[in-house]
């Protein structure tokens, strides 16, 4: 492949050891061979349930976790096997903005302060006075107006909606190519919401800057991004474009997110597929398609075996090149493949 | 006469300058077995005027003016004796963040058979064992989970313990504050599920708090929103969502604030400015300086919650101007 990726995350593998009594000798696979492309500019949105894996691959590519196996390529440079200085070095073109604000930023350090920190991390500026001005200028980016009255505040004094635009503004003073946001809007109030993610669609357009969006929201997911994989207990089970997806989902897992998606709107007899049980432990992941045992086509279809042993692939779906789905059955294009 | 009726309830909070009104005048009915759903931003007032319903309210709160008829019982006139007896027989809260209320060290079936005991004397132990398998079972727990503890569970399954918990009394209004925040979307929809049948089963009434009206919108029977601690609008799911529209620029804006996959991909609108500081004096209409077809005299004139005709009412000079123009 030639094709020229912002990232390409190649068969990851996240898994962890459980201690403790009940986990004793137990491996948990986090995350089970997941393969994502980012092009350069463009937004991925990775949606999934808690337990998912969503947030353990967000650790990996920002290498604060070691993946068992895989590839993280970055700009066509895998970050995997990079330690010390050169790791250093590439970390100014991937950034992440987390989901707390409140946690994320030190209370007791000027908002100026935190937003040239990576700065003079990667001796950035010839002196303090540019530092400035590029903090300055970043936090008018993320929409921090008056910058300078605001770089002044400490950051225990700005509203939730402030200090998650500050985030944002330490984020890209780097110009990284990647920002990863972890739920970057999910614990501010609704009417500030949009705020956030415009600013965010901004600096995509402005600064050509692709994101890995990670959330639980799917109709969020799919005003914001251009694409959407689903994932299941450590794999991706369906990927495509946002308006695709939502509009055509194919794994029984996605159909049933689409249909539970709240609605402003009074629908009589709406037909919701309410899945039963919750998502297995990472420790205990079923045979088979590892949905099997909340699927509802599964047990429609009168249980087939093949469900029961064999471990569906992502692959492209008979509709479309750019729809892929893991399912055997969910594809009514390609017939009955058993 | 329905189960409870507020009328005109003022609940304030101590400040500096002496007292502030979180609930500044709020009317609200519910009938028996009616599922009412009740929104708005944080800070709008939604949940002090839930907890004022079992008087569960902060200290130095109080309630300053304004009656709460609960089954032909004025609760405000009720003393600490009155109001025990109310409280989970009659009454019960699902509170916020109460995922990790539950005592560690207890099984959660004798947590949920503690306030039967407590509650009602005369339930012979025995009896309260079988109620307690009975509402497992009745919120999707096997009850051969009974002697398990809360760190077994995880969150959506606590959570039905929490509802569980709320119904051991068997009471005829269960208040629950935002139930269903913390959870994952598919476990969101199993718990709203569960609320309804309960509700339709038991005949209860239930009051939901969520800042979400797209949750609202497909669970109840009835919605109000709340703004600066008034309510702006209220009305049947099926015309405030459906037919007629919601009608207040506060509701439509907060609408506007959410994706809908059924209309067009379109990026979300947010709501300029912030809910106004309630501890300053408020003329005119509250939304009066986020609202972008305000009027002049929206900024000195209070808006009164007005009936527009089947059992929607809002609190809108816009609304009740062409309400005017159209009779």
């Amino acid at each position: 492949m030639s094709e020229k990726f912002s990232l390409s995350i190649e068969d990851l593998h996240v898994s962890y050891q459980l201690s403790g009594s009940a986990g004793k000798n137990k491996i948990a696979r986090a995350v089970d061979g997941v393969s994502l492309q980012l092009h350069p500019g463009e937004t991925l949105a990775l949606v999934g349930e808690s337990g998912s894996g969503k947030t353990s691959i967000a650790n990996a590519v920002m290498r604060l976790l070691e993946p068992t196996s895989g590839k993280i390529l970055l700009d066509g440079v895998d970050l995997v096997p990079l330690q010390g200085s050169e790791l250093r070095a590439m970390r100014r073109n991937f950034q992440m903005i987390f989901q707390d604000p409140f946690e994320s930023l030190d209370p007791r350090q000027r908002v100026i302060e935190t937003v040239m920190e990576p700065l003079e991390i990667h001796g950035i500026g010839e002196n303090q006075e540019q530092r400035r001005d590029l903090a300055l200028a970043a936090l008018a980016q993320a929409g921090l107006r008056p910058a300078a009255d605001i770089g002044d505040r400490f950051t225990h004094q700005l509203s939730g909606g402030q200090r998650q635009r500050v985030a944002i503004a330490s984020a890209i003073i780097l110009k990284p190519s990647l920002i990863i946001a972890d739920e970057p809007v999910s614990m501010l109030d609704v009417s500030l919401r949009a705020g956030i993610l415009r600013v965010m669609a901004d600096l995509r357009d402005q600064l050509g800057v692709s994101y890995l969006f990670i959330t639980h929201d799917l109709s969020l997911a799919w005003m914001f991004a251009d694409r959407i994989a689903v994932i299941y207990l450590g794999r991706i089970v369906e990927e495509a474009s946002a308006v695709d997806l939502i509009e055509n989902p194919m794994h029984p897992y996605t159909k049933a997110l689409v249909s539970v998606i709240p609605v402003p709107e009074a629908i009589e007899g709406a037909s919701r597929t309410i899945l039963s049980g919750e998502i297995p432990s990472p420790s205990s992941i079923p045979s088979g398609c590892r949905f099997h045992p909340r699927c509802p086509l599964f047990r429609e279809l009168g249980e087939p075996e093949k469900c029961l042993n064999e471990d569906p692939l992502l692959q492209i779906s008979a509709k479309s090149e750019s729809h892929l789905v893991a399912c055997f059955f969910s594809d009514p294009s390609k017939g009955d493949t058993q | 006469m329905s189960l409870l009726e507020i009328r005109d309830l003022h609940v304030s909070y101590p400040n500096r300058k002496g007292e502030f009104f979180a609930v500044d005048g709020v009317d609200l009915t519910i009938e028996q077995g009616e599922f009412v759903g009740l929104a708005g931003e944080s800070g709008c007032g939604k949940t002090t005027l839930a907890l004022s319903i079992p008087q569960l309210l902060p200290e130095h709160s109080r309630i300053a003016a304004g009656s709460i008829s609960f089954n032909g019982v004025d609760t405000t006139a009720l003393n600490e004796e009155g109001l025990r007896a109310i409280r989970w027989k009659e009454i019960s809260v699902i509170f916020q963040g109460a995922l990790n209320a539950l005592n560690p060290v207890q099984t959660i079936g004798s947590q949920i058979q503690e306030p039967i005991r407590i509650h009602d004397e005369s339930v012979s132990k025995k009896e309260a064992q079988d109620r307690t398998l009975e509402l497992l079972e009745a919120v999707g727990i096997p009850s051969h989970r009974a002697s398990d503890f809360p760190h077994q569970f995880s969150g959506g399954m606590r959570q039905r313990v929490m509802i569980a918990m709320a119904l051991s009394c068997m009471p005829k209004l269960v208040i629950a504050d935002e139930p269903i925040t913390a959870l994952d979307v598919m476990t969101q929809a199993q718990i709203l599920d569960l609320l309804r049948s309960l509700c339709d089963k038991y005949k209860l009434s239930m009051l939901l708090i969520s800042h979400d009206l797209s949750v609202l919108a497909q669970t109840c029977d009835r919605v109000a929103v709340m703004y600066a601690g008034k309510v702006a609008e209220q009305g049947p799911t099926s015309r405030v969502f459906g037919s007629v529209g919601a009608q207040h620029p506060y509701t439509q804006r907060l609408l506007r604030a959410y994706p809908n996959i059924r209309h067009e991909r379109k990026f979300i609108d947010g709501i300029p400015g912030y809910p106004p500081d309630l501890s300053t004096l408020q003329v005119g209409c509250r939304f009066a300086d986020r609202c972008d077809v305000a009027l002049s005299r929206c900024a000195t004139e209070v808006p009164d919650l007005i009936d527009i005709g089947g059992n929607q009412s809002v609190a809108c000079h816009l609304v009740s101007e062409n309400q005017v123009g159209v009779q």
